[in-house]
């Protein structure tokens, strides 16, 4: 079965975190974010990251396990892709990666309003791992909007 | 501003421009496309036009607030609105012309009685030899709009009220077109009615079951990567990270198998507890042609053939056991001289199906064993749980003995060129129920194979699919309307 309900999950997703994303920026020029759409990355992402250490408030919620697992390989793949961006800034371990995505997870789950891990300059390097991961689970979604054809003898694909 | 940040801001312009202008173009489209699909009529059920109707809500939505839509969404409301466009091919396909519409509404009135009333199908050909469900989509919609912070999710629940869906639920089950009158290989609908409920058990229960056993199974598929790391790794800066995308590729890996994987098998045990021995049927011809030990790796996490059909033909195993039962108070031979070449056939299964004991290739990828390990585990249980979920309940199968006298009744009918689709005689008979001619069509189709080799002729299995289609609309038009006409014939 197609399941349309759960890429309609990945698909929100990946929304919120570009909407988290977003927010951050904000969070940084010193506006107002939307604290929901901050916690609820958050609460996500310390469900997706194994090293977080952090105890995830809805342990039993098995619906964003599902969507937790499909999505962390593609977070640490995020992690990896940036990783010059963090030797640009100074982590050169990976203890002060692990130290700055518990900060970030902090700033999100608090909606934004405790920030006093989060240097200035991690704002924007938050923003571009939230971004990088929401496009990576969109490009997985449509295939980047290139047909999927890996055969020649199609038979019990779904054409109409 | 330096030079990056000023590329990245045209850039971004740049999309914001074009996307903008595409997105509102989109949506015209759309919309137009759905209202003509909509009112072109010509649709066995009014499904499809709730279809359209809900496609055009959500897509006004959209542009209704295209405005307020932060410019880094762009790109996902058009992924969303070009995944939105290709839905409206369910409702184009499911038209009379293109469908078996003498027992369209007696097969969705069947689906209704096992899901609830307020599920409506979508039923319609496809050129790939398959069955196949999509769905559900009015849930598809509430959750993608309820992603969309600047779409208010109040509006788009108050205008699903305008279009009476609210708390309905959409699916859309296809059938290969080259099968079209088939209506036996048709019984293959009890499997994709079984998504259904396999949806719903797998959204409430199998997050939890794999939360319980997800660090047993990282921990044991760490092990086995770090045995195979090559030494380049260690050159590597982030190389925890590197290791640990691994380990959770694999375990999402093996989550999708045990998920996958577990939906078939739901869905196979309900076709089998609503079809009984009809449905096994059509899975062993379905299945003929095909690899029976497949690894589900390279067959996007399914289940292998002779794994499904040991499990199936395990569920009907009562019904192929020979001995006496008792019919109308009387005691009988089971299965009897008109079921006994169907039941002798599927026996025959059993035994070609049977493997040589040692552990198939397939489980020899860490993913599989650790998916099947789960399956096994818990199979017993979830079964149980998931028939339980149907009207009847886990205790009331579709069980061919039981049934005995009425199969019989029927597939003498087909043996005189009748349709099968009332039990008895006039004026003391009864509509037959869909589950019982499709049953029948079997029992009378191998019957006639096993007398007769020259049997089978396309135009013998016309007749055959022809005079069960007539049946099913027969009996549902007489179960559905039939007392209330005898009501004003009597007064």
């Amino acid at each position: 079965m197609a399941d349309l309900l759960q890429s309609a999950k990945l698909f929100e997703v990946g929304t919120r975190l570009q909407t988290a994303s977003s927010c951050l920026m904000e969070v940084a020029g010193g506006k107002k974010p939307e604290r929901d759409a901050l916690k609820w990355a958050g609460d996500f992402l310390v469900r997706v990251d194994w090293t977080s250490g952090i105890e995830s408030e809805e342990s039993v919620d098995g619906g964003l396990a599902v969507s937790a697992a499909n999505t962390r390989p593609k977070f640490y793949a995020s992690l990896v892709k940036i990783g010059p961006k963090f030797q640009e800034m100074g982590m050169d371990s990976e203890e002060q990666v692990y130290e700055f995505l518990k900060a970030l997870y902090r700033c999100l789950r608090s909606g934004g309003t405790e920030q006093s891990d989060m240097k200035s300059e991690y704002f924007a390097l938050a923003s571009e791992l939230l971004h990088v991961l929401s496009e990576s689970i969109m490009v997985d979604l449509c295939n980047n909007g290139l047909p999927r054809h890996d055969r020649v003898l199609t038979v019990g694909e779904l054409i109409a | 501003m330096n030079q990056e940040e000023s590329s990245g801001q045209s850039e971004r312009q740049w999309r914001d421009d074009i996307l903008r202008r595409q997105v509102r173009l989109r949506c015209h489209v759309i919309k137009n496309l759905a209202w003509n699909l909509e009112n072109g009529g010509d649709f066995p059920t009014p499904t499809p036009q709730k279809l359209c109707a809900l496609i055009r809500h959500t897509v006004k939505m959209i542009e209704d607030h295209l405005n307020e839509t932060p410019a880094d969404q762009l790109g996902n409301v058009s992924l969303f609105l070009c995944s939105t466009a290709e839905h409206l091919r369910y409702v184009e396909r499911s038209r009379t012309a293109h469908t078996p519409w003498s027992m369209i509404q007696a097969t969705e009135h069947f689906l209704k009685q096992q899901v609830g009333e307020d599920s409506h199908f979508i039923i319609r050909p496809q050129w790939s030899y398959n069955y196949s469900l999509v769905g559900e989509f009015v849930a598809h919609y509430q959750t993608s709009v309820q992603s969309m912070a600047w779409i208010p999710a109040r509006k788009w629940e108050d205008g699903l009220a305008a279009i009476q869906l609210t708390d309905n639920k959409i699916y859309c089950i296809a059938f290969p077109r080259v099968g079209r009158l088939d209506a036996l290989l048709h019984a293959n609908w009890g499997h994709e009615l079984g998504h259904i409920i396999a949806a719903r058990w797998v959204h409430a229960k199998f997050g939890q079951i794999w939360n319980g056993v997800e660090d047993g199974v990282k921990k044991r598929i760490g092990e086995s990567i770090r045995k195979s790391l090559p030494a380049s790794i260690e050159e590597e800066l982030f190389k925890d990270l590197i290791v640990e995308q691994s380990i959770s590729d694999m375990a999402n890996t093996t989550m999708e198998v045990a998920r996958h994987g577990l939906t078939e098998l739901i869905c196979d045990a309900i076709g089998v507890h609503l079809l009984g021995p009809g449905a096994l049927a059509a899975c062993l011809e379905f299945s003929a042609g095909l690899s029976l030990d497949e690894n589900p790796l390279q067959c996007r996490n399914y289940p292998p053939w002779r794994y499904r059909l040991h499990l199936m033909l395990d569920a009907c195993h009562g019904d192929l056991k020979e001995r006496k039962i008792k019919v109308n108070g009387r005691e009988s031979d089971y299965p009897g001289e008109v079921l006994r070449p169907f039941c002798e056939w599927l026996s025959e299964g059993k035994q070609l199906l049977a493997h040589a004991g040692d552990e198939p290739a397939w489980r020899q990828a860490i993913v599989v064993r650790e998916a099947y390990a789960l399956i096994e585990r818990e199979w017993k249980n979830i079964r149980h749980d998931v028939l339980d979920l149907l009207p009847g309940g886990a205790e009331k199968p579709y069980r061919l003995c039981e049934r005995h006298a009425i199969i019989e009744d029927l597939a003498k009918k087909l043996c005189d060129d009748i349709p099968p689709n009332e039990v008895g005689c006039w004026p003391n008979a009864t509509p037959a129920r869909l589950e019982d001619i499709v049953n029948a069509a079997w029992v009378f189709k191998i019957k006639k194979q096993i007398e007769n080799p020259g049997w089978g002729s396309p135009s013998d299995y016309e007749r055959l699919c022809r005079l069960a289609l007539k049946a099913i609309e027969a009996g549902f038009v007489d179960s559905e309307f039939g007392s209330r006409l005898r009501e004003v014939n009597a007064t």
